[in-house]
């Protein structure tokens, strides 16, 4: 399993910025406004599946979100979903993506923002090898 | 032993002393115990190392006489770097633009909405 970790800390509520993550109207803001043509379809409940595509430069993303827990004052919420790149046809090395996105309260009212994005695709055995996901992190880092 | 691809790879480089034995190799090849002194292990754990990082690819090992010489293998951390900074750049990009929109102010309200 190689996972990669990034985080962001902005001002605004949890649930704003589980909104953005949420509202198709909203992640049109900032997914991907370089490309206006592209269109947001969010079934956001589990088991219901999203569509992003940018028809223009044929590029997009598609899955289907396993959790989706809005987050509250005791509990960071957790939006999961399976992840496949499309370019424009599926990416063969992604169909086992899966990505996490958590919103944790910060103590000055903002938002520790945590996304997550994990690749099985390697891994015929379904993952016996673990544990390394941090050393990968400082590679890219590096 | 020998495994493939992402996997391989990122458990041999899981290891702070192949890590630096990748390191001291990308300089140019090292004798067994040049590497052994680099990394202040012993012989036999240089060689465990060094067969994790053949099994993944990541080096070539050539014996001449009683010397084994270990190579870096060109372009064996491409698959990986490759993954890692696609899936990292990209979101770092879109994380980016997350961050501004919902920090940046709500849109300044329009003539006709100030007057309802």
């Amino acid at each position: 399993m190689t996972t990669i970790t990034l985080t962001r800390t902005v001002q605004a509520t949890p649930e704003l910025a589980w909104r953005a993550w949420t509202d198709p109207v909203e992640l049109a803001q900032w997914w991907w406004p370089q490309w206006a043509d592209t269109s947001y379809e969010l079934d956001v409940r589990e088991g219901g599946d999203y569509r992003i595509f940018a028809a223009s430069v044929g590029l997009g993303v598609t899955g289907r979100y396993t959790q989706v827990r809005p987050p509250s004052a005791s509990d960071p919420g957790l939006l999961a979903m399976t992840w496949i790149w499309h370019d424009p046809e599926p990416v063969a090395l992604d169909p086992d993506d899966t990505v996490e996105v958590t919103f944790a309260p910060t103590t000055g009212g903002g938002t520790l923002v945590t996304v997550r994005h994990t690749s099985i695709a390697h891994e015929p055995d379904g993952g016996a090898e673990q544990g390394w996901s941090d050393c990968l992190d400082r590679l890219a880092l590096g | 032993m020998v495994k493939c691809g992402l996997d391989a790879t990122a458990q041999a480089i899981s290891s702070p002393a192949r890590r630096a034995a990748l390191e001291r190799l990308a300089e140019g090849p090292a004798s067994m115990s040049q590497l052994a002194d680099v990394l202040e292990v012993s012989l036999p754990a240089v060689d465990k190392h060094v067969n994790l990082l053949l099994g993944a690819g990541l080096v070539t090992k050539a014996k001449h006489g009683r010397v084994t010489t270990v190579s870096l293998r060109p372009g064996g951390l491409n698959e990986l770097a490759e993954w890692a900074l696609r899936t990292r750049l990209w979101w770092t990009g879109a994380l980016d633009r997350f961050a501004s929109h919902v920090d940046s102010p709500p849109e300044p309200l329009v003539p006709d909405q100030e007057q309802r």
